[in-house]
């Protein structure tokens, strides 16, 4: 699956849930959302591998 | 995993997108208390807590006065995106805004301490330009809370500490401030933006990544996630202090006139430097 959204798009060959995905890209769950085929996706959500994901960092300033 | 209260597809936490949206709705009017018939100053950057909070107090309280007050600190290839966006919502929402600049940009005077220069310059312009409302309304969320909390543990700040929920000293130039987001994480702010089709920049400070701050909000989310309910325990803690601010004397800057502990206040010290 191709992810959006982090420093640079990137390839990544991924099944299995939302969580284990970011726990994959050592991301921290707390800090982020993950938008799946354009809508906002629970932890839970099982992925395929050919969605197209769009990852979200909460933390911004001010 | 299914929603705790309807059994559609959970979306975030334990709900879906109707019953978080209700749920969060419902947790900031909680924040906001009773504000019938008082004048309303939101504080406003344009990011997406506080267009958030802007939305929201409109939505609870559409007959009262309202102002959106934007303070533009001068950070360049930051600031001016989300002041397009505030002024997009605005329009949309039919709320008057108000900006304001640091007399010296910040990019002229950050030093080392960007961070704790910007607060104290923040908090002095929120102060003054919101005077004659009621109350000023922020969009300071868990995360910001809890982040604040600890770094006022760790660098001993007692007077920072004491005044995180209001002033040290009951005084009448200073606003009553209100932070409705203080029970609700930056994840569910973001979650709550992204349901409801809102859009602005999300670009981070740049000064946001050196500072200690920083440090904090990394181990804590850190924390968050092995131990959930950390952020919120931190504030509740806190609350149950019952910190009780005093009615001493303060006098007043002897350059601008606002109120002051010392002869010449935090921010005219930073500005005439
Ligand atoms: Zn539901
Ligand atoms: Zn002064």
């Amino acid at each position: 699956m191709i992810i959006k959204g982090l420093d640079k798009e990137l390839e990544f060959d991924f099944r299995g849930s939302v969580l284990a995905l970011l726990k994959a890209l050592k991301l921290n769950p707390v800090e982020h959302l993950v938008i799946v085929n354009g809508e906002l996706a629970h932890e839970s959500k099982h992925l395929c591998g050919n969605e197209e994901v769009k990852i979200i960092r909460v933390v911004s300033g001010g | 995993m299914k929603c705790e209260s309807c059994g559609k597809p959970a979306v975030v936490n334990k709900y879906c997108k109707t019953c978080f949206i209700k749920y969060f709705e419902k947790e900031f009017k909680k924040g906001l208390g009773n504000l019938k018939g008082k004048s309303l100053c939101v504080a406003v950057s344009g990011g997406k807590d506080s267009l958030t909070t802007l939305y929201l107090t409109k939505k609870f309280y559409p007959k009262n006065k309202i102002l959106a007050l934007l303070i533009d600190e001068g950070i360049k290839g930051y600031r001016p995106h989300t002041i397009k966006s505030l002024k997009k919502y605005a329009k949309e929402w039919d709320i008057p805004y108000k900006i304001v600049k640091f007399e010296k940009p910040l990019d002229d005077i950050k030093g080392s301490r960007a961070c704790s220069v910007c607060g104290v310059l923040r908090r002095y312009y929120l102060n003054k330009h919101a005077r004659g409302f009621d109350v000023l309304i922020t969009g300071h969320n868990l995360d910001d809370e809890a982040q604040a909390t600890l770094m006022n543990v760790f660098m001993r700040y007692a007077s920072r500490f004491k005044r995180m929920t209001m002033p040290l000293v009951t005084h009448k130039l200073f606003i009553k401030r209100i932070k409705p987001l203080r029970h609700l994480s930056e994840r569910e702010v973001m979650a709550y933006f992204i349901l409801k089709g809102f859009d602005t920049p999300m670009d981070e400070c740049p000064y946001a990544r050196s500072s200690f701050r920083d440090v904090v909000r990394t181990a804590l989310n850190e924390f968050e996630c092995k131990h959930p309910g950390s952020k919120l325990n931190i504030i509740k803690a806190y609350d149950s202090l019952n910190i009780s601010n005093s009615t001493g004397h303060l006098s007043s800057c002897i350059y601008c006139n606002e109120p002051s502990s010392n002869e010449v206040c935090q921010a005219c010290k930073i500005l005439r430097n």
